[in-house]
């Protein structure tokens, strides 16, 4: 079976990195490209055809949110949302739920530290596997 | 997680904290002017925002703490709940500072600091709660909205359809489609059908499933029919919600396509079949089969079957041309031409009408005949059609090759391909050198492989043959056979066509490019293009830190620095070469011995004339390098500009502070941001202009108070602007404030002696106004914290000057005073003339030179003491550079005996004087670099360059070096008895 395709949302060069490195380090994973703006992960979509994108909301240009909207009519990718702005319970979290987003995590902290790393990576891959239908990933 | 990746993330974190502290900055201090106050709020919010979240990421916790409060601070701005005053600014500019030292600090040390704790109380007090957003209860997740309902995804919809409606009609013109175009209407139409499926348009979604369905077949008649559908299902939609979804485009374009197919298709295939000797070429024929066969399509959809019938048939025939051979051929094609005449002008009718039942049926069957006679001779003529260059990539091949493939190499190379038992493999041979690897290759060529088709192929200016052969055997066993023949290597190579894999990777495919396929250890493939795609893979990773919405690169200064270093470092190279290539010692010996050698030794001079060749290939070189080297300096000039805006945007928190220091109120204006200045005077800048903006808010700008008593708004206006113009760059500070007294200025210039009272009354009051930048000049009367100290306007002028520039003064009593600031546009760069005094180069900057003249001893005159020459009827003081410059100075002054004197007369404003040096040598541009500081105290002395040769030149400074002969010429005059020249007058 293909491997899950990732894109991934982030205005800011290091989240990518970060993110990026975590959801490389799952082999059955593919990330398959990363957008620094909502204009830019649009056209990635169209091309790329991801089937998970993840996603920030605070961005310059276009929000996550407004990105969400344009996501639910082109593309079938399950939108998961990292954001620190989008709490459980806040209005950004309810509208992206609306909109469709599978799920809403928190983005990392603690990356410097190896076990926090592996904790924080940990969620979002567990994300991702789910959204994916994969099994979960092995604990650290 | 690996340091290296640990290190990237740290310098990621300092780059992109750097951008926000500088955005921050900028937006706390002055909302720019094309800004809105709530995009200015917007992007104040991302900034913290994002600032936090890397902070977060990098075990910051300090600065994210303090992030987090500005943040919720921003936040409630947003919302406004809280204006965005000057009392809620100050603590977050302060909050900036805080942060600024926390990720210095943090990058410096890897490790987390501490927030002051009265400020996160200040900040707390303005964000109104006191700690971080308590996750609240999980909430069950909310029902998804009924889309359709949401007037903002129907607009948004709307758009889309809007926007796809063009991509869709692509599909009309299916026979100049390729599989990519294909694809692009599918994407479009598959993106549609779903966003149709998510608003509950399911009718539309079936339309355009069935589209997509229709062009997976390439069926022009089912893509029309479901076009007609999505043109009445947008036009539904169109008039529900109130919005143009492209169905007028689309049942204009629809329209338009049938009239047009039919017009231009008739045309067109008529062109066609009256040269029946062009269709005999297969792609006359095909173009002119899909032609038909739109045509047909176009007329089942206006309803003329019969016509539709003939030309489907027509087009099969056309298909199966070439067969112009056959007899009943140029019968056929009259009687095509006619029906398709007689087609033409019914369907034009209006309404249209079809063909005669009788003669388009009788036509029908004659061409139905012919087809089933001719199609046992197309079977054969099929395996010579072409490839197509898609075909051909596919097979891992270059579609450049399309030009070497004969019909019968096509007929081989098809067989090839559709023989599971060979592949196909690249052979590179050069066959110059080495007859055995020639003879060897052609009879290896001849016996064991199957050779479909070669061509030549230019690598280092030499010339290859490349051959693509089949083989059965696998990769090694071939390239064993190939070093068999060519032991040494080098001259045979070999790679296997691998048919091309669709990429699997977006956003590495890119960056790799293909990659050969090794052939073997001892042939190492020619691979310039996997060379190239290394390279691209080093330097991808850069772009990732592009600044967003832009091609713009963002490369640390030192490495600038450092590339810079190294052009100049070739640049010597370039030079070492040059005095190689034209040392005269060569030339001479060559000479010499092409003297001995007479008509003596043939070979010998055989020999000797290769030399010389030899030589003269030398200096053609040195000639190209040395231009290319200078392009290349050229352009690595051109990374060191930067927008001026760098400097500028240091300046208005200062004015902030100032104004509220000193209780004033000023308006501070920046224009030409824009205008690019090197990076170097970016930093020479920076003091001289923050001297005058404090000058001008301590001593130009007045209170509110006194600003309403002169008539004034309260508010003063300060404007800090570049202009550029052609090679210079102005840069002005202005104020509305009081102006400059200039009647004061004079008065005070006299008292501090720098002029006599009757001369300064006859300066004044234009240069009057000069005295201000006389050294220690002051006219305030009180010293304030922020000036009256340190550097004066002296220190400014001479820093400006240092540049290459010039400061000029407008001002008008109690309207404001205005600096204007013109500068070269590289200060690096200096236009200078290089002479030579004893053994040392020295420059002189172009700008102060006159001109270069030669005298002879009897030109020499003693004037009221100093040795002067007669210049155009003038009497020109000279002095010794040497003597200018306190250098030691040898020989007789001044000159004796027979030979020029070399003077170079330095022009300073209205005044000249002539400086005589050993040597002149010849202008240059010298890149201007930081001179030793214990150099820079030496009187005279600008900065240090090098030369081509490698030799350091001193740039001297031409205003210092005016002041030196000056004073070099009063010392003669006061001694004249020292100089007992020859023809001092008794």
């Amino acid at each position: 079976m293909a491997k899950p395709t990732i894109l991934l949302v982030d205005d800011s060069v290091l989240m990518r990195t970060i993110i990026g490195d975590i959801v490389r380090a799952d082999d059955e994973l593919s990330l398959v490209g990363a957008a620094e703006n909502g204009k830019v992960a649009l056209e990635m979509v169209k091309s790329l055809k991801p089937d998970i994108v993840l996603l920030d909301i605070e961005m310059p240009e276009m929000s996550g949110l407004e990105v969400m909207e344009h996501l639910s009519l082109m593309s079938r990718a399950k939108v998961i949302i990292i954001s620190s702005v989008a709490q459980v319970g806040s209005p950004e979290a309810t509208e992206a739920r609306a909109l469709g987003a599978v799920e809403i995590i928190a983005k990392p902290s603690g990356t410097m530290s190896l076990d926090l790393a592996h904790k924080k990576g940990h969620d979002i891959v567990a994300a991702i596997r789910r959204a994916a239908g994969l099994p979960p990933p092995v604990k650290p | 997680m690996s340091s290296e990746l640990i290190e990237t993330l740290w310098r990621q974190f300092g780059v992109e904290a750097g951008e926000h502290f500088d955005l921050l900055e900028k937006l706390l201090s002055a909302t720019p002017g094309n800004m809105t106050d709530s995009e200015r709020i917007a992007a104040l919010f991302r900034s913290f925002h994002s600032l936090k979240g890397a902070a977060r990421a990098m075990d910051l916790f300090a600065m994210e703490a303090v992030a987090h409060r500005a943040e919720t601070i921003l936040g409630r701005v947003r919302t406004g709940v809280l204006p965005l005053t000057e009392e809620v600014a100050a603590p977050l500019l302060d909050a900036l500072d805080v942060l600024r030292s926390l990720a210095e600090f943090g990058i410096r040390d890897r490790r987390d600091g501490q927030a002051p704790a009265d400020l996160l109380a200040r900040l707390d007090a303005l964000g109104g709660e006191t700690s971080a957003v308590k996750p609240g209860p999980a909430s069950p997740p909310p029902q998804p909205a009924r889309l359709h309902e949401n007037e903002r995804m129907l607009g948004l919809f709307v758009g889309l359809l809007h926007d796809g409606m063009a991509t869709l009609t692509r599909a009309l013109d299916l026979g100049s489609m390729d599989e990519e175009g294909l694809r692009t209407v599918d994407d479009t139409a598959d993106r549609l059908e779903l966003a149709c499926e998510r608003l509950n348009f399911l009718p539309f979604a079936d339309t355009l499933r069935r589209f997509r369905e229709a062009l997976a077949v390439r069926d022009a008649d089912g893509i029309l029919r479901e076009l007609q559908g999505v043109a009445t299902a947008s036009a539904r939609i169109g008039r529900l919600t109130g919005k143009d979804a492209g169905a007028a485009i689309l049942a204009t374009l629809l329209a338009d396509h049938n009239i047009q197919l039919l017009a231009q298709g008739s045309a067109r295939a008529d062109a066609l079949l009256a040269d029946p000797a062009s269709l005999a070429d297969g792609a006359a024929a095909r173009e002119l089969a899909g032609l038909l066969d739109r045509m047909a399509s176009t007329l089942d959809i206006v309803r003329l079957p019969r016509g539709s019938a003939l030309l489907r048939v027509l087009a099969d025939v056309m298909r199966r041309a070439p067969v112009a051979g056959h007899a009943d051929w140029p019968v056929l094609l009259a009687d095509a031409r006619s029906a398709l005449a007689d087609l033409a002008e019914r369907a034009s009718r209006d309404p249209a009408e079809d063909l005669d039942t009788d003669g388009s049926a009788a036509l029908e069957e004659r061409l139905r005949a012919f087809v089933d006679a001719v199609s046992a001779e197309m079977e054969a003529g099929e395996a010579r059609r072409p490839l197509s260059a898609d075909e051909l990539s596919g097979l891992g091949l270059d579609p450049g090759l399309l030009r070497f493939l004969s019909p019968d190499s096509t007929a081989d190379l098809r067989a090839a391909i559709a023989d599971p038992s060979v592949r196909l493999y690249e052979v590179t041979a050069f066959l110059e050198t080495s007859a055995e690897v020639a003879s060897g290759f052609v009879q290896w060529m001849g016996s064991k492989v199957r050779a479909i088709t070669n061509w030549p192929e230019f690598i280092d200016g030499k010339t290859w043959l490349r051959v693509l052969i089949a083989s059965p055997q696998e990769l090694p066993a071939l390239a064993d056979a190939l070093a068999g023949i060519d032991p040494g290597g080098g001259f045979l190579r070999i790679r296997s066509c691998t048919p091309s894999e669709p990429p699997a990777d977006g956003e590495e495919t890119s960056a790799t490019g293909p990659v050969e396929e090794a052939a073997s250890p001892a042939l190492p493939a020619v691979a310039p293009a996997v060379a190239a795609a290394t390279t691209a893979t080093s330097v991808a990773p850069v772009r990732s830190a592009a600044a967003p919405g832009g091609g713009v690169l963002r490369v640390p200064g030192e490495v600038v620095d450092r590339f810079m270093a190294r052009i100049d470092g070739m640049v010597l190279l370039s030079g070492d070469l040059n005095a190689t290539a034209n040392d005269l010692r060569l030339e001479k010996a060559l000479a010499a011995l092409a003297e001995r050698l007479g008509a003596g030794d043939p070979d010998l001079r055989a020999l000797q004339e290769a030399v010389e060749h030899h030589r003269r290939d030398l200096l053609d070189l040195d000639t190209q390098l040395s231009r290319s080297v200078d392009r290349l300096r050229e352009a690595a000039l051109d990374l060191r500009v930067v927008p001026i805006e760098t400097l500028f945007n240091q300046f208005p928190r200062v004015v902030r502070e100032l104004a509220r220091i000193q209780g004033k109120s000023v308006r501070f204006v920046m224009e030409g941001g824009e205008v690019r200045i090197d990076k170097s005077m970016v930093e020479t800048l920076y003091d001289p202009l923050m001297h005058m903006v404090r000058n001008a808010i301590d001593h130009g700008i007045e209170t509110p108070a006194d600003r309403e008593a002169a008539g004034k708004p309260p508010q003063a206006t300060l404007c800090l602007r570049a202009i550029q113009r052609n090679s210079r760059v102005v840069v002005e500070i202005a104020d509305d404030g009081r102006g400059i007294a200039t009647e004061s200025v004079r008065a005070k210039a006299v008292r501090q002696g720098l002029i006599g009272e009757d001369d300064s009354l006859q300066l004044w009051p234009e240069g009057a106004r000069e005295f201000i930048f006389a050294p220690g000049f002051s006219t305030a009367d009180t010293v304030t914290e922020t000036s009256g100290r340190g550097v004066g306007m002296d220190v400014v002028r001479n820093a400006i000057t240092r540049l290459g520039g010039s400061i000029a003064i407008r001002t008008r009593e109690g309207a404001g005073t205005a600096f204007a600031i013109d500068l070269p546009l590289s200060a690096a760069i200096l236009r200078t003339l290089l002479v030579q005094v004893d053994a040392q180069v020295l420059a002189i900057p172009d700008r102060f030179v006159e001109e270069v003249c030669g005298f002879t001893a009897d030109d020499f005159h003693l004037v009221s003491g100093c040795w002067t020459v007669l210049r155009r009827k003038r009497v020109l003081p000279v002095v010794r550079l040497a003597d200018a410059l306190g250098f030691p100075a040898e020989g007789e002054w001044p000159p004796v005996g027979p030979g020029q004197s070399l003077i170079v007369v330095l022009r300073h404003g209205n005044r000249r004087i002539g400086l005589e040096i050993d040597r002149l040598l010849r202008r240059g541009d010298l890149f201007v670099r930081e001179s030793h500081p214990g150099l820079a105290e030496v009187p005279g002395v600008g900065g240090v360059s090098l030369l081509n040769d490698g030799r350091i030149v001193i740039i001297l400074d031409g205003d210092e070096l005016y002041r030196l002969a000056s004073a070099a010429q009063r010392r003669e005059a006061a001694a004249p008895a020292h100089h007992p020249g020859p023809s001092t007058p008794s």
